[in-house]
């Protein structure tokens, strides 16, 4: 043990000695000739073999040398003159490295609205900026004078990176103003009119926004990583959106050459921001924006009988103490969305622990146990549980499906345990319900799983409910939105978008709660005896607890999450989370619903499976519901070209009257509807799926808007047709609405 | 070299397909869905989705379009009124650009003559709302900013200007505006001017004022009295002050293929607190609306936004797209208020509208108009949208046997919908199957279908078991003539001694037939029983819920999740409380000489015939349809007269009134009961605002800590 421990020591020595030794062969062959490179007004401060970094001692300004491509990359545009668009204070601002929201303490609780400053105005002209030499960087310290804020940024030089990073812990906010959010290095890379290229999006599986498309929406596009904060969004949504799974994103230039982001420290803090040149925007830009504090409007109390809008802001700090953002310059085959996606598995997997667990093509199924509908007895109404699927129906769809040649299925069992699908109070127990057949009939399923050697997931939900008990209160232990409400989450009206009466509201637990429910859950969980378990959540809802005196914010929560994860993975061997939050991804076994298309914004040109392209070959994930898409068929070509598992929602009774529960989304779920499609697809998919389920997906091109090509690392290939003509490609006729798989002789 | 041209045009090929700026093709970023027999909304699948974007880029224009207004399909080609540049773009079907319809020239005599001004030698229309094409490529210019309506021909010349017929509108000083133009087989144009609510105004082909048409109605009725009221009570100078209402504005117009006109008018009036019908019309010939006036079109579950209709279009096979502003939606009617679907929202993502502005189809694509967004949205059906109107149109055409299969398929991909019920529903009716049209037709809420299948189904019931049905309906009538006799016998009663039938607990029955001297013996014999009242109250509580929950279904649909124990409790106990108290109130007042429990006692006793017709009344539901009604309600008031009449005798009886003071008393217990009412609700209100005036403090306080 000693002599080990010695070994290693030994090693370590040898290990640096050599790295200062190519520290220094490195700094003494080339900084000359660099430093004659260098732009004029900028020095070189570090490089390596692959970058280098220059930066303006005075301004704070710098660009990023990549080696390979000679690309420089400027933290501001080179000439910010020929922006002819933009005038006064939005010209200025594009020589910003920061810019900065806030709100005057002055205008809290009282219905006004946020303001913005910028590096350019408020720290080069009108305040000061003071750079010194760190490690391997520079520090640059803005201090906004007119706004009372000092801002200190660390921009570092690793391996084949730039990090830039907030240092949100020193950061100094003055008395005058409330922070609300700085967009980081917001024109790093921006480009010109003429440039010809793209910005990736990671919205929902990924979209591709073209420069300079004109689109001009109304609102630039910008969304919270990981998706809303469901401690303070409380409105409907006018428009179905996706979510942002992925703290990504990057510029790519036609030319060759891309930048790409990652937020590593304060991500679930993080926004990601997006404007294309247009009439109105001359820049084409991707950045990420840190969050410092929660700004709201809401409407609070009643004044003149009518309910007062008021904005209001969170005293305390996110809680995200560092804020740090890697740039990676890419060229030649990674300058584009796979070369990032690579990248980014890459980076899950050096760092976050990502393994390669693959498994083979399977039937996804999401069963639905039982639900409370009202009823009434002697006039007086109650919830009663309806029974959709009990286990025993469960287990003979399990067995139809053996029979029907599915050799492979991924089953999650949703509502079949305590109060159904939605908990009434927080889960604790893991008794299989009564009505759904007991915890026999419940064994017998398991056991039959187990037999059939299908994958069966359990589902649990552990973060809402809607009554205290199980030592749970609904006033004390749940999350609360900034005005110290309960932050209910409501169903909305498909209609309206007003909460829907009828439906109870639920809570959620503070998210320092979660490990305690967790622990207690999995102790009982654990005697029924089931490796694997189903724990949506964790993969799609992230939020923060807003109580004055407690309160748990978001990166505070992801914390929690990964930890609960963690613990859970200890007790039981495959966990399945759903939509897949970049965070939760490497303790997951299967991601469920993985999103199949981005939102459709006006700005994005198409759409692109970064999701699966990161995720291939590494995990299993699923579509979202087959059934209750737009078109089977679009679907099931999608779930090709993504290589995603087809999910079918299950319903062994017949649904119809699902549409007056909080499930009336479900319908056509009726196991004897779509059983036969099922099969038929499922056996179609599978003879794509076994050739290329351990592989990952190498290229995918969008050849034209409706034909899509997805190279697999085994060199498989796949051609996807969304036309309704048939196309030759490559030599290869693909038919309309189909695909072709190309096998390498 | 033949590899390298097929290279080359390859990459050609690639070069067109990627400078086409059109975005993705199968999200679609609504919710969809249908209306149920109870106006609420239920989920369905998309029917409509976007399939093409056309903007600028896609139709590699120069100039921008700006705040494109309207939007024509005629002969194959689509007519993009680019109305901020003053031009016309032409498309082809498959959406590309084949001409632009600018610099429209005008003879010299002409433009003196109708004052019409020249920019750079040409005709301007920008601010134009609308435009018609004729048959032979004519186009007509709704120019809106301008006042007037140009008529060109197909080589871009001015042929003719239409100006403000002044000798027609001796009445109004409103200005032309036209907002809207459209063009008949006969060449008359049908111009709708935003400001003149006499009606879309008709010119013929030479441009001469033929007639207005179509107006819309001045006054509703209950708007009438309103007015009435206020001109009778309001001094004048107060009347100014008052809203001065005019019939709403014809806004859009679209000719279907048979020639009647569709009409759509806005909202006038920012009150109107619900959807209503009349806002799009089907005008015939004469100018009548020839919709049925029950139709409410648009969204009848409501938030703070309501529909606001600002176009319609009628495709090829007689489906309405109907397009609502205020949401961003367009909904796909039959014209018998069949929706087949409703798509689109507000948003910046594709297939989600800016300002939505104008709706067109052709075939079964739907072009929609952003006109911030200046782009057009081509919806196209989706797989299920496809199978829904193919499902229909056979059920139009009554093609039953082969549109069987197309609903079943309809509902393997939508289950929660009623109109795949009802056309399964009327597939087995047609089929003789009428149980399984019944059922059907329960699970689709389809009253009147239900009521005739289930007669259909009860004649072969009754065909079938006549005898029993005889032996059973034999042995009611003579139970009842046993019962009737056993009740007389028991009445009957010994010298000075009261019968079996005037005890304490039996006298209730005997009350019914001898009112007056039952309800005299209360003060004589202290017979009124409390606590048999209560079980008659009681009763009738649940014959309210039977009444509910077993009237048959062609009477009435009743779920059960809707019932409210609330109004059931208030309906009966609360209505009988609230009537005792009020009669023992005022009748003490007025020295009546029934005790409190004489009042309830004769109130509950005189309920008994009218709870029993209750009850058998719901049975009859069971066995008669709607038609036949007349016999329930025959026995319903059989019920309430005999209740009515014992009420008002053990009144007269145990107050000791005269029959003028018990009418009297009884129609101020009314009053009485109306004042409880009101009172309770007063307070009721008044708890509410108290609480909500604690719920505020409580948050204030919550957030202030």
């Amino acid at each position: 043990m000693r002599c080990s421990v010695k070994f290693i020591k030994l090693l370590c020595a040898v290990i640096s000695c050599l790295l200062i030794c190519s520290a220094f062969s490195v700094s003494a062959d080339k900084p000359a000739a660099s430093v004659d490179e260098a732009d004029a007004g900028y020095t070189l401060v570090s490089e390596n073999d692959a970058l280098a970094f220059y930066a303006d001692y005075k301004t704070g300004g710098f660009y990023l040398l990549n080696k390979a491509d000679g690309k420089k990359w400027y933290s501001t545009p080179e000439n910010p003159d020929e922006d002819t668009i933009s005038k006064g204070k939005l010209k200025l601002q594009t020589q910003s490295e920061l810019v900065v929201e806030y709100l005057a303490v002055k205008d809290e609780n009282v219905n006004s609205s946020t303001q913005k400053g910028n590096t350019f105005i408020d720290a080069r002209q009108n305040g000061k900026i003071s750079v010194s030499n760190i490690d391997n960087g520079i520090k640059v310290v803005y201090e906004f004078t007119r706004l009372g804020f000092v801002i200190p940024v660390t921009y570092t030089l690793k391996n084949d990176y730039l990090e830039a990073a907030v240092l949100a812990s020193q950061l100094d906010e003055g008395e005058n103003n409330y922070l609300v959010s700085v967009d980081l290095l917001p024109y790093f890379g921006a480009a010109t009119p003429k440039d010809k290229g793209y910005l990736f999006v990671p919205d929902g599986c990924g979209a591709i926004a073209r420069f300079n498309n004109n689109a001009a929406p109304s609102e630039d596009y910008k969304k919270t990583v990981y998706g809303d904060d469901m401690g303070y969004v409380s409105e409907g949504r006018k428009a179905k959106n996706e979510n942002i799974l992925f703290p990504v994103f990057g510029t790519v230039y036609d030319s060759g050459s891309a930048l790409m982001g990652i937020i590593t420290e304060g991500d679930a803090g993080a926004a990601i921001s997006v404007k294309t040149g247009s009439s109105q925007t001359y820049f084409n830009t991707v950045n990420s924006q840190m969050t410092y504090r929660i700004y709201s409007t809401g409407e609070s109390f009643y004044e003149n009988d009518r309910t007062k809008t008021i904005s209001t802001i969170t005293h305390t700090p996110f809680g995200t103490e560092r804020y740090a953002v890697r740039y990676y310059p890419l060229c030649g085959q990674d300058a584009d969305y796979n070369g990032m996606a690579r990248l980014y598995r890459n980076y899950l997997i050096t760092e976050k622990g990502l393994a390669k667990n693959p498994k083979e093509p399977a039937l996804a199924v999401d069963v639905y146990g039982a639900v409370k509908t009202k009823a009434n007895f002697l006039g007086i109404s109650y919830y009663k549980n309806r029974v959709l699927t009990d286990f025993d129906a469960a287990t003979k769809i399990a067995e139809e499906l053996k029979n029907a040649g599915i050799d492979h299925l991924a089953m999650r069992y949703i509502g079949w345990q305590n109060d159904g699908v939605f908990n009434v109070k927080i889960a604790k127990n893991a008794k299989p319900m009564k009505i759904l057949g007991g915890k026999k009939d419940f064994l017998k399923l398991r056991d039959d799983m187990a037999k059939y050697g299908f994958e069966f997931y359990p589902t649990a939900d552990l973060f809402t409910y809607q009554k205290s008990g199980n030592g749970v209160s609904l006033r004390r232990d749940s999350a609360k939105a900034p005005n110290g409400d309960i932050a209910e989450q409501n169903q909305y009206s498909i209609v309206t978008f007003e909460p829907m009466k009828n439906l109870k509201p639920r809570a959620l637990i503070t998210p320092d709660k979660l490990l305690k429910v967790t622990g207690r859950y999995l102790k009982n969980y654990k005697k029924l005896g089931i490796d694997s378990i189903s724990l949506s959540e964790a993969g799609d809802c992230l939020y923060s607890d807003f109580s004055k005196k407690s309160g748990v914010y978001r990166a505070k929560s992801e914390e929690y999450v990964e930890q609960m994860l963690k613990s859970v993975k200890t007790d039981v061997s495959c966990v399945a989370i759903s939509g897949g939050n970049g965070y939760a991804v490497p303790y997951a076994s299967r991601i469920t619903e993985l999103p199949v298309s981005s939102s459709g914004y006006d700005i994005f040109e198409y759409d692109v499976p970064f999701a699966q392209t990161v995720l291939h070959g590494y995990l299993p994930y699923t579509t979202p519901y087959v059934r209750q898409s737009s078109g089977v068929t679009e679907m099931f070509l999608k779930a090709v070209e993504t290589g995603s598992d087809l999910t079918f929602s299950c319903v062994g009774d017949d649904t119809y009257p699902l549409s007056q529960t909080r499930l009336s989304g479900l319908y056509s779920s009726e196991f004897s509807l779509w059983k036969d499609t099922a099969a038929k697809l499922y056996e179609k998919y599978s003879r794509l799926g076994e050739l290329v389920f351990d592989s990952e997906i190498v290229k995918h091109t969008c050849i034209s808007r409706d034909l899509v090509k997805v190279v697999y690392s085994n060199r498989v290939t796949v051609y996807v047709n969304y036309s309704n003509k048939a196309v030759t490609v490559d030599g290869i006729t693909v038919n309309a609405m189909d695909y072709y798989v190309a096998q390498p002789k | 070299m033949k590899r390298l041209l097929s290279v080359l045009s390859a990459a050609l090929v690639l070069c067109t397909l990627f400078t086409v700026t059109v975005n993705a093709v199968s999200y679609a970023p609504y919710n969809s869905y249908e209306y149920n027999e109870f106006d609420e909304a239920v989920d369905a699948p998309v029917g409509y989705a976007v399939t093409k974007v056309i903007n600028t880029a896609s139709l590699k224009l120069e100039k921008q379009i700006d705040s494109p207004q309207d939007i024509v399909v005629k002969n194959g080609k689509i007519y993009l009124l680019d109305s901020g540049n003053s031009r016309i773009l032409v498309l082809n079907e498959s959406f590309e650009l084949i001409s632009v319809l600018e610099n429209f020239t005008i003879s010299k005599s002409l433009a003196s003559k109708k004052g019409v001004a020249l920019t750079d030698g040409f005709v301007s229309f920008a601010g134009a709302e609308g435009i018609a094409i004729g048959d032979n490529g004519e186009v007509y210019i709704a120019d809106t900013l301008n006042n007037r309506v140009l008529c060109a021909d197909g080589k871009l010349e001015i042929k003719n200007v239409i100006l403000r017929p002044d000798d027609r509108l001796n009445d109004t000083d409103a200005s032309f505006s036209p907002g809207a133009v459209e063009v008949d087989d006969k060449g008359w144009i049908y111009v709708a001017s935003k400001t003149i609510s006499l009606g879309v105004m008709v010119f013929d082909e030479q441009g001469e004022f033929r007639q207005f048409f179509g107006a819309n109605t001045i006054l509703s009725a209950t708007e009438a009295i309103v007015k009435f009221f206020r001109e009778a009570f309001l001094s004048v100078t107060q009347l100014d002050y008052v809203e001065q209402k005019t019939p709403v504005t014809i806004q859009k117009m679209d000719f279907d293929d048979k020639g009647f006109l569709y009409t759509v008018s806005p909202y006038d009036d920012w009150h109107v607190k619900a959807t209503e019908s009349g806002l799009i019309k089907k005008l015939n010939f004469e100018g009548k609306d020839i919709l049925d006036s029950e139709i409410v079109f648009g969204d009848v579950e409501l938030g703070e936004e309501k529909t606001w209709f600002c176009d319609v279009d009628v495709d090829d096979n007689g489906f309405v797209n109907m397009m609502d502003n205020a949401r961003g939606r367009i909904f796909q009617y039959l014209d018998d208020g069949t929706l087949i679907s409703v798509f689109g929202t507000l948003g910046d993502q594709v297939g989600c509208f800016s300002y939505a502005e104008a709706v067109e189809s052709i075939g079964d694509t739907v072009l929609a108009v952003d006109s911030v967004k200046n782009c057009i949205f081509v919806f196209t059906p989706t797989e299920y949208g496809k199978a829904v109107r193919n499902a229909v149109l056979l059920m139009e055409n009554n093609d039953l046997e082969g549109s069987k299969a197309i609903w079943n398929g309809l509902l393997e991909q939508n289950s929660n919908s009623q109109l795949y019920y009802k056309g399964l529903g009327r597939i087995a009716d047609y089929g003789g199957d009428y149980k399984t049209a019944m059922k059907y037709y329960k699970l689709a809420y389809a009253q009147d279908e239900y009521a005739l299948a289930f007669k259909q189904q009860r004649q072969l019931f009754v065909e079938k078991n006549i005898v029993w049905i005889l032996i059973v309906l034999v042995t009611a009538l003579a139970g009842v003539a046993l019962l009737i006799r056993f009740v007389k016998r028991r009445s009957v009663a010994a010298e000075g001694a009261y019968s079996k039938m005037e005890q304490k607990y039996t006298i209730e029955f005997y009350a019914l037939f001898h009112p007056l001297d039952a309800f005299s013996q209360f003060k004589l014999r202290n017979i009124a029983s409390v606590g048999l009242s209560a079980i008659i109250v009681a009763v009738w509580f649940f014959a309210k819920i039977f009444e509910y929950g077993c009237t048959g279904f062609a009477f009435d649909i009743n779920r059960e999740a809707d019932f409210s124990l609330f109004t059931t409790v208030l309906v009966t106990v609360g209505l009988f409380v609230i009537f005792v108290a009020s009669n023992w109130a005022f009748c003490t007042l007025i020295d009546g000489k029934g005790t409190l429990k004489d009042i309830i006692a004769t109130t509950a006793y005189s309920l008994i015939p009218y709870i029993t017709t209750r009850i058998i009344a719901v049975i009859l539901t069971n066995v008669l349809v709607p038609s036949e009604s007349v016999f329930i309600e025959i026995v319903t008031a059989i019920g309430i007269l005999w209740s009515f009449t014992v009420l008002l005798l053990g009144m007269l009886s145990i107050h000791e009134f005269s029959v003028s003071k018990t009418v009297f008393s009884l129609l101020f217990t009314l009053l009485g009961m109306v004042i409880i009412l009101f009172l309770g609700v007063l307070i009721f209100s008044l708890i509410r605002q108290i609480a909500n005036f604690v719920l505020s403090v409580y948050k204030e306080v919550i957030f202030r800590m």
